[in-house]
């Protein structure tokens, strides 16, 4: 078989590469532009009573734990849930569906341990916001569950609280009574129901204070967030007609190369 | 769905890249044989990506969700030709020209052991100390339904599981030496390799350790077809036909096939049903999952990502491979590719059973570099990786079987690159290592080669052509050429 001349490897090569280009810039419309957004939203804080009343620690902690945040974004239910509740526009309904179920991601950040990043892409900017109230939405709704558990939590404790340092105050006022006769047994009695009294009434301060510091799920403000976007989805396009400039130059090159070889090895011989 | 003109672009390029793998078999059989373990794997993606592309939406039950439809075919197939192309120049008929006439056919005399007698005792002890241990253990994972990778074995079993592709392929080195040299068939070797398919069958394995055996085998054969095949005499297919014209021929390659295939068949019959406990439909579609989804899923996912909803992140790509990863001392790119696709609890459950998604390669470029960088990166690979599989064959074919050895230990990682897209092999010191011996080899072997002597010999010594000795091993007649 007669080997090909060099000039016509490059013109098979180059039709077949125009070809190529050809295929895809004629069979592959650019698909319709997509918007992407980015935001991060901060847990809540809820505060457990014991470890107030206890002293130990502010008792502070966030009303769920980052990481189960991330988990529920992540699971298919949840991606589901949200797209099917966003009110998305209704020409293009059917892409952001599918786009959220498949882009929503949840991240969690080194540098705040309390916060959650979400993005997501949509098939416009509209759509981007819907996804993102569904999602503001349902975390919210089931923060707020949690969170007012915990305040009623801390309500009991400073009730109970409150209504203990009232009787230990009765008590202590009882006790001290000006036709009392003092004695030993008397004034120990009446220390010690000081005591109590001022401990349960520092708990009470505590768990008060503790209480302003419950805070629930915030996301931020729809003005606030930022949604790049109309990007093009001409990139698998202009991408692939790049693979095929750099394949069209590699055997340009590898044909060249060739014939520098040959062209030695003649020399040589 | 996708548009008529997109199916179309579909069909296109993806069977241009079955055009492309035809082309290598039928003009440039060494570079399919040579490189045959990636490239049987970009076929098969290649097949599973034009399958959820025109088939979509598919279930896809690892990502718990619907993939596909899509054009992720077109970017895919242009990157597997292009990480191929480089071959076409390393492997060019004046190179493989030059090779061919610097072989080494100088055989052994009669009476002196080689380099494959010493492969054959070794081999021998070690596959026969595999077996006994396997039955002196009592449980053989095949017949007690156990799983493969639950079967701990001892450590011979450990050490054949962690390095069997490279002793298969010092077994098919030693089988092309013989060919190259003594002219002949060695049996041993392929006996050699038969008995380590049938303790992988025994040890529970399903399809991958047959296929990577095989291909670790076959990759020193290319210099067989280098030496035996000249493009002048035709395409591959009609050099074959030539010479294995006789009817016998035919029907042993035929039943050789049949025996593999049917084997294999009930390795993954006897793993889904009597090891995982699969029944009725649910057979097959696990074995259609495993087959036409699962190697392409991860690849299809990025595609939608980065080219689709335009959500690449190299910045955080970056960090995740190489500064911060989940598993700093597995692959990386997987680790990346399914957090960024199933998030971060599940990626973290499957890693902490130590299982992980198939697939990363093109797509952990696409991922890293974006879409227009990525192309140079995949162009690159593929130029180091052709000129390693290049000094593979060359030194099988001029007997430097130290530095061929090397390469393969060198090519090893990009092997790893293209099938599951690890990059951060590059990043440990022991590769580095590798790289240097493997020049140091070249180096010494080249300075050896000026006086006639290899750096690895291929007579290792005279045995004694009298006394109890020789009469224990028998008569062996050996022409040197």
């Amino acid at each position: 078989m007669n080997p090909l001349p060099l000039c016509s490897k490059i013109v098979i090569l180059a039709l077949l590469t125009l070809c190529a280009a050809g295929a895809v810039w004629f069979l592959c419309p650019p698909g319709p532009p997509v918007w992407r957004m980015t935001t991060i939203f901060h847990i809540g804080s809820t505060i457990d009573p014991d470890a107030v009343i206890d002293g130990t620690s502010s008792g502070k902690g966030t009303i769920e734990q980052p990481r189960t945040v991330i988990a529920l974004i992540s699971t298919p239910e949840f991606r589901e849930a949200v797209a099917r509740a966003s009110e998305f526009q209704q020409h293009t309904a059917a892409l952001s569906r599918r786009l959220v179920f498949a882009t929503l991601r949840p991240h969690g950040l080194d540098s705040n341990y309390e916060d959650v990043e979400i993005d997501l892409a949509a098939a416009s900017a509209a759509d981007c916001l819907a996804a993102y109230r569904a999602i503001a939405r349902q975390i919210e709704r089931r923060h707020t569950l949690l969170l007012d558990e915990n305040a009623k939590q801390l309500q009991t404790a400073i009730d109970d609280y409150r209504e203990r340092s009232m009787q230990l105050k009765k008590w202590e006022d009882a006790a001290i009574k000006p036709d009392d006769q003092a004695s030993t047994e008397s004034d120990r009695r009446r220390r010690d129901l000081g005591a109590a009294w001022s401990e349960s009434r520092e708990r009470l301060r505590r768990l008060e204070a503790a209480k302003l510091a419950l805070e629930p799920t915030t996301f931020p403000a729809e003005s606030e967030i930022y949604v790049n976007g109309p990007l093009t989805n001409n990139t698998a396009r202009l991408s692939a007609i790049a693979g095929l400039a750099i394949l069209l130059c590699v055997l340009i090159l590898t044909l060249g190369l060739e014939v520098r070889s040959q062209g030695r090895r003649a020399a040589r011989t | 769905m996708i548009s008529a003109s997109e199916y179309i672009a579909v069909l296109l390029f993806g069977m241009s890249f079955f055009a492309f793998l035809f082309y290598l078999l039928s003009w440039r059989p060494v570079i399919l044989l040579s490189f045959f373990f990636i490239i049987f794997t970009l076929a098969w993606r290649m097949s599973d990506t034009m399958f959820i592309d025109l088939a979509g939406p598919v279930y896809s039950s690892q990502l718990v969700r619907d993939i596909g439809p899509g054009t992720a075919t077109i970017v895919h197939s242009l990157a597997y030709i292009i990480s191929l192309v480089p071959f076409l120049y390393y492997f060019r008929s004046e190179a493989v020209e030059e090779w061919r006439a610097d072989a080494k056919r100088n055989g052994a005399m009669r009476g002196e052991r080689t380099l494959s007698d010493i492969t054959f005792l070794l081999s021998l002890i070690f596959l026969s100390f595999l077996f006994f241990d396997l039955v002196r253990r009592g449980s053989i994972p095949l017949f007690h339904r156990i799983e493969r990778f639950n079967y701990a074995g001892g450590h011979a079993h450990q050490w054949m599981k962690r390095y069997q592709n490279f002793v298969a392929f010092w077994w098919g080195l030693m089988f092309t030496a013989e060919y190259i040299r003594q002219r002949h068939v060695d049996w041993r070797m392929l006996a050699l390799l038969l008995a380590s398919a049938v303790y992988a069958l025994l040890t529970g394995n399903r399809f991958s350790a047959f296929y990577s055996q095989s291909s670790f085998f076959l990759m020193p054969c290319a210099a067989i077809i280098a030496l035996k095949y000249r493009s002048s005499e035709g395409s591959l297919l009609s050099w074959v036909n030539r010479r294995f014209a006789s009817r016998a021929a035919r029907l042993a390659t035929a039943g050789c096939l049949v025996v593999a295939a049917g084997v294999v068949s009930l390795a993954i019959y006897n793993n889904l049903t009597n090891v995982r406990g699969f029944a009725g439909d649910e057979i097959w579609r696990q074995a259609f999952d495993r087959t036409l989804i699962q190697p392409s899923e991860i690849g299809w996912t990025s595609y939608e990502r980065v080219f689709e909803g335009n959500q690449t992140k190299p910045s955080v790509a970056f960090h995740l491979l190489f500064e911060d990863p989940l598993e700093p001392d597995r692959n990386t790119s997987i680790q990346y590719l399914m957090l960024a696709t199933i998030g971060e609890p599940r990626t973290h459950e499957h890693l902490s059973r130590g299982f992980q998604f198939a697939g990363g390669f093109p797509e952990i470029f696409f991922e890293l570099f974006g879409p227009y960088l990525a192309w140079p990166f995949l162009l690159g690979m593929g130029c180091i990786t052709a000129a390693l599989t290049a000094y593979v064959v060359r030194g099988a074919l001029q007997g430097n079987y130290a530095s061929t050895f090397l390469s393969l230990y060198v090519l090893y990682g990009f092997y790893v690159m293209y099938i599951g897209g690890m990059l951060n092999f590059a990043t440990t010191k022991t590769y580095w290592i590798k790289i240097a011996f493997l020049a140091m080899a070249l180096l010494i072997e080249a300075s050896l080669a000026r006086v006639g002597l290899p750096l690895l010999p291929w007579v290792i010594f005279r045995m004694p052509q009298s006394g109890w000795l020789a009469k224990l091993v028998g008569p062996r007649s050996r022409n040197s050429s």
